[in-house]
């Protein structure tokens, strides 16, 4: 794989700091890079910065991200899109300190200390050192802002003293490697074509596109601390997508994802044309499916359902970084697993791990992987739940007073700051069941129930990717909309059914999980680098695995909302003539 | 302040180049336009009728040169366009039977644009990309001419949106989109009719004995597609080169050199049977640099290069020459006293004049503003009164291609609506005479004169292209630097004003806003009765249209291009005014907001170290 063969050029050295835990390994470097040298010359001088009154820098770092992208998107046989970019981000990130407070993490009206800014390609240490100079003032005035705006905060407060974060201690680590390089994406121009192709031979999806996104990066730290860490990173992904609009008005889609940690591991052209296929058959049958009824009862969700609903009730609830203040105090912004530790969360069959040193799972990558996080600290393996048991949450740097130290899982966005997130988070279930049991289970459940059918949602709908309009529950951090659901009869029968809100599942519904399947599936998504739980967009690469999960009560509404009319004008017949004429 | 795609307070601003990045910004936030602009209403200034300059100015002959070219139709094809013709026809004559009610106006507009992008800052390399888009705008008119979706109603929707065309003419892909499109147009014009017809009814909207669509008889031409090609290596070393010249200079603390080489084919049907395709080539290089003030003041200084081609850009030379001034004049500003505000005569010079026309004058004669009752209408009942002195004349007039042998940025054959540009005679002998007109007719002006003008997304509207301010004698610049003296003794005012360079403005037509200007002036400098000159900062030029247009008094013979984008409902357009330098009699100064931001704290790093 090429990612660990660039790993393997890679030395690392671990130094001793004051705070930092001991040292791991031993190496000498042959030559610093050029950027780490600006970097690390002007975070010196940085360190100096003072303003009448003000407290100063505690914690200075700047991160360079080296980055190189493709993307490519097709509809119907034609390049829609064809980007190529190279482009050099640099970030700074100041905290200052002054008693037991910090400016960390307090998201009040003053601007934020976190900046990030485009900068030269060139390798020109001096443009670099430039760049890196204002930003880095500008981000001391801003954290001394944000400390006076902290610290105005927590007087006001009985509380605030106890409750505020900080900036905890972290070890230090050296290490360079190469950047990744161009990515070589001529040769997907042609397979996103033929892939988008598949399309016009289906004259009732409305719209189709084919978007392959290739990226090649080296992530470069440099903190005050001593910290100099490169880290490559190298993705591929595929995004196919139709659209297409019922008789009666109701928007439809479906949607293919891959990834991959190069364009090499993509799949082939013809897996593909496949997966196109597969998803304008389904949203053909979509079409001609009846409407789901109002419902409650038990629900089934396989395959990537499963882990759309686990990024949502599970994920985003593992940080262990405490809501940016001033928000603190409000019970609504609470994490639901906050001071839970050993609380039983799930049902004993399941435990939970999040593990950014695993780079695939029975074959199928994951992507949420790195050797140091975004605050350089080591990655680590965590165990979240054991047996349905809460063991630890994910944490970076920032943690609250009496708070846990960093367990490598501080990860930001390219332009903010790092929180605690998961990475690929894996998801397990003992004795876990086979598709055939699980759907039994769902029927036997139903009848149980007195109902004619239970629910089996095997997609959720990902914004994103289907640019769908965002319901109101997906807007606020609720789940998406189903987008491929099935009516298991008690009797056995199967049938296709469109539309449906789910509604009234929470993150203590998963305690009531009644039943698990053995295989997993990965999802992999870029996580929103809001700070509020939810954020839409984003640009952090995860994955979670996770088994089909059989909740034995949910409630499926049909939405409110009326639709569009379905189109006045008839399709041009030409759109489909050439497919058909071959 | 653009809400939701409607332009809820027409505040327009006009900038000559993308902004600095993170420091500066051309808008003020409305609550300041709101202090400066009462500042403005305190001003006393007759209004009555033009006086005569003064007598004694020598006159010089007038060096102006229009340029008007006569491009060549193509000879090759032009398969896309040819593929708009017929779907338009197709949508329409489907859409009269099926839809109710039907459009009577359907148009395809595809823009393809090709793109180099290239920036430099410190020496370095910061951004060298290609775009390459092809955009989909599709208007629909629901209704009839007489009264259509369009009719000025309260919120009146102007972002429509574009949809993105396969950059292939691939038949089927491009067919589909098309499709797609015109038919959530049609719905979104449809709807637009009911909130016209609901308004009419409950008896809000506006000017319902004026039609809302003109005739036009329709247009075919085909040009040969915009191709663009670039020495990439060979640019990147030439900005890179230039950049390097404002790391040099200490007090500089963010810059940038920026090249924009595109090419844009357009292609337009309409189901009246107009068929054009036009294309534009555009070159520029900007330039500029930006250092704080000790008390917080964000200063900046930039110019911009257009050219109709990348060779017709200035030499290396002469660019360098020109940001080692702009260098000089950025730290000559740091060091500037700040202004006071004053009332009092002032020379503007040829750019700043022509960004001053652009503002005070050229968005008020747009032909939309004099509809609807939203609009503050600064000139509809003007046509045939004196409103300059009768030495001027003003047009605006896109067939210019370039002014003595500047190239305009506002240059077009036909405007966004089929309609062929043309000469707007807005000011004759100083008489006021007509408006800038798209195909929404106004009282008295019923036909277009092809400045119906868009940003791909927007709904057309009547705007700019290339305003001309051509008075009929001119003067020497010496001249009327003493007429400028003589018009301080005159008043008794202890100096003048020369207003140098401006950097962007905005100004307010809608009724309930006051009817006034902003304009930032950069290079002011203060002239004094013994005709010593000082550089100040940190001011605004502002006022009310009518008032300052009364008090124009004399011009030079200096001409000078401004290359500008103009932001207005209908998006960001190209624009270009031309001007020489003006002898006003009274105009206001205000001060401006300061950014409060302390400079670095730290001195900049040390080239030669950090080598």
């Amino acid at each position: 794989m090429r990612r660990n063969a660039l790993l393997g050029l890679a030395w690392v050295l671990w130094l001793t700091a004051a705070g930092a835990s001991a040292p791991e390994a031993a190496g000498q470097p042959s030559q610093e890079p050029a950027a780490v040298v600006a970097l690390r010359d002007e975070i010196q001088r940085a360190v100096k910065l003072s303003l009448p009154g003000m407290p100063s820098p505690h914690f200075v770092s700047a991160t360079l991200f080296d980055l190189h992208e493709a993307a490519i998107e097709a509809s119907l046989g034609a390049v829609v899109l064809d980007d190529r970019l190279h482009s050099r981000l640099l970030k700074t990130e100041m905290i200052v300190r002054e008693g037991g407070l910090d400016s960390s993490n307090f998201h009040g009206e003053a601007e934020s200390a976190v900046i990030a800014e485009q900068i030269a390609v060139d390798d020109d240490p001096y443009a670099l050192r430039r760049a890196a100079w204002l930003l880095l003032d500008r981000s001391y005035k801003n954290a001394t802002a944000v400390f006076e705006a902290k610290r105005a905060h927590q007087q006001s407060r009985v509380d605030g003293a106890q409750q505020s974060s900080t900036l905890g201690p972290g070890s230090v680590a050296i290490r360079f490697a190469p950047s990744p390089g161009p990515v070589d994406a001529d040769r997907f121009v042609s397979i996103a074509r033929n892939v988008s192709q598949v399309f016009a031979a289906y004259p009732d999806v409305h719209e189709s596109s084919v978007k392959i996104a290739l990226q090649g990066s080296l992530r470069t730290i440099v903190t005050s601390e001593g910290s100099q860490v490169q880290e490559p990173f190298i993705m591929a992904r595929v995004e196919i997508t139709c659209r297409t609009q019922a008789s009666d008005g109701m928007p439809l889609a479906d949607f293919a994802m891959f990834s991959a940690h190069s364009a090499d591991q993509l799949p082939t052209e013809q897996t593909m044309i496949a997966a196109a296929r597969e998803v304008a058959e389904r949203v053909v049958a979509l079409r001609a499916a009846p409407v789901v009824a109002d419902y409650s009862g038990p629900v089934l969700f396989e395959g990537l359902a499963a882990a759309q609903v686990l990024r949502v009730l599970l994920a985003e609830e593992l940080s262990a970084t405490p809501p940016p203040e001033p928000g603190l105090g409000d019970p609504d912004d609470r994490p639901a697993f906050e001071g839970r530790a050993q609380w039983r969360v799930m049902p004993t069959m399941f435990d939970v791990v999040d593990d950014p040193l695993r780079t695939s799972l029975d074959g199928n990558p994951l992507l949420g992987g790195f050797e140091y996080d975004d605050e350089a600290q080591r990655a680590q393996r965590v165990e979240v739940i054991v047996e349905g048991r809460l063991q630890n949450l994910l944490g970076g740097r920032i943690s609250s007073a009496s708070g846990m130290n960093s367990n490598g899982h501080g990860r930001a966005g390219v332009t903010s700051e790092a929180r605690g997130r998961n990475s690929n988070l894996l998801v397990s279930a003992r004795k876990g069941l086979s598709q055939q049991e699980l759907r039994r289970q769902l029927r036997s459940l139903a009848g149980r129930e007195g109902l004619a059918y239970g629910l089996l949602i095997l997609k959720l709908d990902e914004p994103r990717v289907t640019r769908q309009a965002l319901s109101s529950r997906a807007r606020f951090g609720g789940l998406p909309l189903p987008l491929v659901m099935m009516r298991i009869g008690v009797d056995g029968k199967e049938e296709l059914v469109r539309g449906g809100v789910l509604q009234a599942l929470r993150t203590r519904d998963l305690r009531h999980v009644v039943a698990a399947g053995r295989e997993q599936t990965v999802y992999s998504y870029l996580a929103s680098s809001s700070p509020v739980r939810g954020g839409s967009g984003g640009d952090i690469p995860t994955s979670i695995a996770a088994p089909a999960l059989l909740f034995p009560d949910a409630d499926v509404r049909m939405p409110a909302t009326a639709h569009e009319l379905p189109p006045i004008l008839s399709r041009p017949a030409s759109v489909t003539e050439r497919v058909q004429s071959h | 302040m653009r809400a939701g795609g409607h332009l809820r307070s027409a505040r327009i601003c006009y900038a000559p180049s993308a902004p600095m990045p993170s420091r500066s910004t051309h808008c003020l936030s409305a609550a300041l336009a709101m202090s400066c602009l009462m500042a403005a209403c305190a001003t006393t200034i007759s209004t009555g009728a033009p006086t005569k300059p003064a007598p004694s100015l020598p006159t010089i002959a007038k060096q102006l040169q229009l340029h008007r070219p006569s491009p060549a139709p193509a000879s090759q094809s032009a398969p896309l366009l040819a593929l708009l013709e017929s779907d338009v026809q197709r949508a329409m004559a489907e859409l009269t039977v099926r839809a109710d009610p039907p459009p009577h106006h359907l148009a395809y507009e595809a823009t393809e644009l090709h793109a180099f992008i290239l920036r430099a800052a410190d020496g370095a390399l910061v951004e060298s990309k290609q775009v390459r888009r092809r955009l989909l705008d599709v208007d629909v008119r629901v209704g009839t001419p007489a009264l259509d979706d369009t009719h000025p109603r309260l919120e009146a929707r102007y972002f429509l949106g574009s949809a993105e065309l396969p950059l292939e003419d691939e038949p089927g892909a491009l067919r589909n989109a098309l499709w797609l499109h015109t038919d959530a147009a049609y719905k979104a014009a449809r709807a637009d009719l009911t909130k016209v017809q609901s308004e009419l009814r409950v008896g809000i909207a506006s000017d319902s004995d004026v039609a809302d669509f003109s005739p036009q008889r329709p247009s075919r031409f085909i040009q040969s597609p915009a191709r663009v090609v670039l020495d990439g290596p060979r640019w990147e070393e030439r900005i890179k080169t230039l950049s390097a010249i404002f790391r040099d200079r200490p007090h500089i603390e963010q810059s940038f050199v920026r090249l924009e080489v595109s090419g844009a084919t357009r292609a337009f049907a309409t189901s009246d049977g107009s068929a054009l395709q036009t294309a534009r080539v555009h070159a520029r290089i900007a330039v500029g640099a930006a250092a704080t003030a000790g008390d917080g003041s964000a200063l900046t200084r930039g110019d911009e290069f257009d050219a109709h081609t990348v060779e017709g850009l200035p030499a290396q030379d002469v660019i360098a020459a020109r940001m080692r001034q702009l260098a000089d004049e950025l730290d000559s500003l740091v060091r500037a006293p700040v202004a006071a505000p004053y009332t009092g005569p002032a020379i503007l010079e040829g750019r700043a004049a022509a960004v001053f026309f652009h503002e005070i004058f050229g968005h008020r004669v747009e032909g939309h503003r004099q509809k609807g009752d939203a609009e503050g209408q600064t000139f509809a009942d003007r046509v045939g009164q004196p409103v300059m002195d009768d030495i001027f004349d003003v047009y605006d007039d896109p067939t210019i291609a370039s002014v003595n042998g500047r190239d305009l940025n506002g240059h077009y054959l036909f405007d966004s609506e089929g309609a062929p540009a043309a000469r707007a005679q807005l000011i004759e002998d100083g008489i006021f005479r007509g408006f800038l007109m798209s195909r929404s007719p106004i009282r008295g002006f019923d036909q277009s004169n092809g400045h119906g003008r868009r940003q791909p997304g927007y709904r057309a509207v009547a705007r700019q292209g290339a305003l001309v301010v051509d008075p009929e004698w001119v003067t020497s610049r010496e001249a009327l630097n003493a007429a400028l003296l003589a018009e301080v003794r005159r008043q008794k005012k202890p100096y003048g004003l020369r207003i140098g360079e401006v950097t962007g403005g905005y100004t307010t037509t809608q009724r309930g806003d006051p009817q006034a200007f902003v304009v930032r002036p950069v290079m002011v400098y203060k002239i004094h009765a013994d005709g010593r000159e000082e550089l100040v900062r940190g001011v605004n030029l502002e006022g009310t249209p009518l008032t300052v247009l009364a008090g124009v008094i004399a011009a030079a013979n200096d001409f000078q291009v401004f290359n500008g984008y103009c932001e207005a409902e209908s998006g960001q357009v190209p624009v270009s005014a031309v001007s020489p330098s003006l002898l006003l009699r009274q105009i206001e100064l205000s001060r401006e907001e300061t950014a409060g931001q302390l400079p670095p704290i730290l001195p900049p790093p040390v080239f030669e170290v950090a080598r």
